[in-house]
């Protein structure tokens, strides 16, 4: 059964009098343990996808189902839920909040889903190890480098077991070397079973990933398996 | 709610406010201030009313006190050709009042003149106050034990006997046990009898210390001994003066009739007083006062304390507001991962209320030792009550709250996408 499926998803802003149509009736499904790349230049609407897709915004028309539901037209608490529950955030920029200590940073999407004190540090703890930081969980995120800030955020959208991971240019601002780290950690979890759609520029993703996805001014330009797929 | 979410959530807020104590500190120092003012106001407020109020109901509330006042020198003139000076109350008002106001209930009249007051070699300058048997019971004294008051027979008998006020005891009989002892009350020697119960309104100055040396004896020996002239010579001038009683103390069955009888009084003794020689002081009337004032005194520093707290609690929306803004980012991470509007707002509205609360029991703790301080250097009675910490402690917990929703609800409603971009 598809994890995602999207059913002529149209999404307008309006910027003062001029109505912007950033997606233009895409319709996609993404299947269990796919391992996607989300191309296209910019403006195209890719990132306006992630948001839906993420559950942070929701679409103007169409239809959006995530692993049976329909979530197009959710509550703000009900999609907060989901976003904690069922999705692992990895962003461009890390994204860590800069007060907390990197055990800390895992943490929250936990305290969120009201897990217990001892538990959530524990699991917490694990997901370190995982990515190879458990022995730097009491440093703050300004003491890591960027490729380490990035293995903690993989870290804390794990925690909580979500059905897909969505990350959005994981490696925009890492060098190669940090870069290719990042992406055998993602290969990693793609060979556990775990479903990862990559919102990318890069081109080398093309023949990691299973299937890429081109966008071209809001719409799927061609939809075709990746350099995994075809090995 | 999740309860491991609250006491997260209360983590989190602890661990901000000690991540910018220095900001923390300053933001809070209004509600400090307010509260410790506050606390420190009302209790001063609160010990100058428990003196007033504890004089004034020292003199009872059932009593009229009718005192002998030197009439004014231009009223006098008259009286210097005889070289006397007579005037106040007489042993015939007394008599008059007790005859003819149905309402009285005791009357007790008192003479007092000042007087050296001497024991071996020890000597000092106290207050002779010529008594009636029933003194104690209107004027609200006691006896310490192991002595007794002044008895009937005495009276009629003009015996020299004397009860001697607590202060006067602890100043001329440190060391010795004043009752038997023979005192030298001007010229003659009093046996002591009786020492009283010290003064509840105690005061601590030298002053009021002093006023309160005080000999009791028989109105009757005064009078035989002491007689009603009072002769004083200063730098070479003689004055004489010639009073009879000095205070009647008036005690009315009911305290209703208290303001009544007073009239009553007043225009009794009119009749006998072509100089106005005499005052009415009805202690009734000076408690309501002293209550009125109380409250007026309240009012003020209600407003004072509210306005205080209220530039408080802006200085710290104030804050708050920039926290949210500076936090922008923060807040659109701890959205993508879950976290709801209410737990936005209840993680910032966490973060108010516990630095209101930082700062009300900071001023809490500088407000209760300020009372202190004053009573040991300023020797002025304080009294905190036990509500007026926890009040203002609870009022700065409110303003905390309420101060703080509005920039929680900013930062609830801040949309992810956009917060999650901020720079």
């Amino acid at each position: 059964m598809a994890i995602v499926e999207l059913r002529n998803l149209v999404k307008r802003f309006e910027i003062g009098e001029v109505v912007v149509e950033a997606l233009r009736g895409v319709s996609l499904s993404i299947e269990h343990g796919e391992y996607t790349a989300i191309m296209g230049p910019s403006g195209s609407g890719k990132s306006t996808l992630m948001n839906i897709l993420g559950c942070l915004d929701t679409p103007t028309e169409g239809s959006y189902t995530l692993d049976g539901h329909d979530v197009s037209s959710l509550s703000d608490d009900v999609l907060s839920d989901i976003r904690g529950s069922k999705i692992g955030f990895v962003f461009q920029s890390f994204n860590l909040i800069g007060q907390l200590s990197v055990l800390e940073n895992i943490e929250v999407p936990m305290i969120y889903q009201g897990r217990g004190v001892k538990e959530c540090s524990d699991r917490a703890k694990e997901l370190a190890e995982r990515v190879g930081m458990g022995h730097r969980v009491k440093h703050l995120p300004r003491e890591l480098s960027g490729g380490e800030q990035q293995r903690i955020a993989i870290a804390r959208a794990l925690v909580n077991d979500p059905l897909i991971i969505m990350a959005d240019e994981p490696t925009g601002n890492l060098d190669t070397k940090n870069g290719e780290a990042i992406m055998k950690i993602f290969d990693d979890l793609h060979e556990e079973g775990k479903t990862i759609l990559i919102v990318t520029h890069e081109p080398e993703l093309r023949e990691i990933t299973e299937r890429v996805i081109h966008f071209r001014d809001g719409l799927v330009e061609s939809d075709e398996a990746g350099g995994r797929a075809r090995r | 709610m999740k309860i491991f979410l609250v006491r997260r959530i209360l983590h989190m807020g602890v661990n901000s406010i000690w991540r910018n104590r220095l900001r923390s500190f300053l933001t809070v120092l209004g509600i400090v201030f307010g509260v410790c003012s506050v606390i420190a106001m009302l209790a001063i407020g609160e010990g100058a009313a428990h003196d007033a109020l504890e004089q004034i109901r020292e003199l009872g509330s059932q009593n009229i006190i009718v005192r002998s006042v030197k009439p004014t020198d231009t009223e006098n003139i008259a009286a210097e050709t005889t070289m006397m000076l007579e005037y106040g109350l007489t042993y015939n008002d007394a008599e008059r009042i007790r005859s003819t106001v149905p309402s009285v209930e005791v009357i007790a009249p008192q003479r007092a003149i000042r007087g050296s007051l001497q024991f071996g070699h020890k000597r000092t300058e106290g207050n002779v106050i010529g008594v009636v048997p029933w003194f104690p019971e209107v004027a609200h004294k006691n006896v310490q034990p192991g002595g007794r008051f002044i008895t009937d027979r005495e009276m009629r008998d003009r015996l020299n006997v004397c009860v001697i006020s607590d202060e006067l005891a602890k100043q001329l009989f440190l060391f010795h046990q004043p009752l038997g002892q023979d005192l030298k009350v001007k010229d003659d020697y009093y046996r002591i009898i009786g020492v009283m119960e010290p003064e509840q309104s105690a005061q601590h100055s030298k002053s009021a210390r002093s006023a309160q040396l005080n000999v009791y004896i028989p109105l009757t020996a005064a009078r035989f001994r002491i007689g009603d002239i009072l002769v004083e010579r200063q730098s070479g001038a003689q004055s004489m003066e010639k009073v009879e009683l000095h205070q009647l103390t008036i005690k009315v069955h009911d305290a209703s009739a208290v303001e009544r009888s007073a009239k009553i009084i007043d225009g009794l003794l009119k009749r006998f007083h072509k100089k106005q020689d005499y005052e009415i002081i009805v202690p009734l009337e000076l408690l309501q006062k002293a209550r009125r004032t109380q409250r007026i005194f309240s009012i003020v520093l209600g407003s004072i304390a509210a306005i205080s707290l209220l530039v408080g609690g802006i200085g710290i929306m104030n804050i708050m507001l920039a926290t949210v803004t500076e936090r922008t980012r923060e807040i659109g991470i701890r959205r993508a991962l879950g976290a709801k509007k209410r737990d936005i707002i209840l993680q910032f509205l966490m973060e108010t209320t516990l630095l209101a609360g930082f700062g009300g029991a900071l001023g809490v703790l500088i407000g209760v030792s300020i009372p202190f301080f004053i009573e040991h250097f300023a020797a002025m009675t304080t009294i905190i009550r036990w509500w007026s910490p926890v009040g203002a402690f609870a009022i700065s917990l409110v303003i905390g709250i309420v101060f703080g929703l509005y920039p929680a609800w900013r930062a609830a409603q801040m949309n992810p996408i956009s917060a999650l971009r901020h720079e």
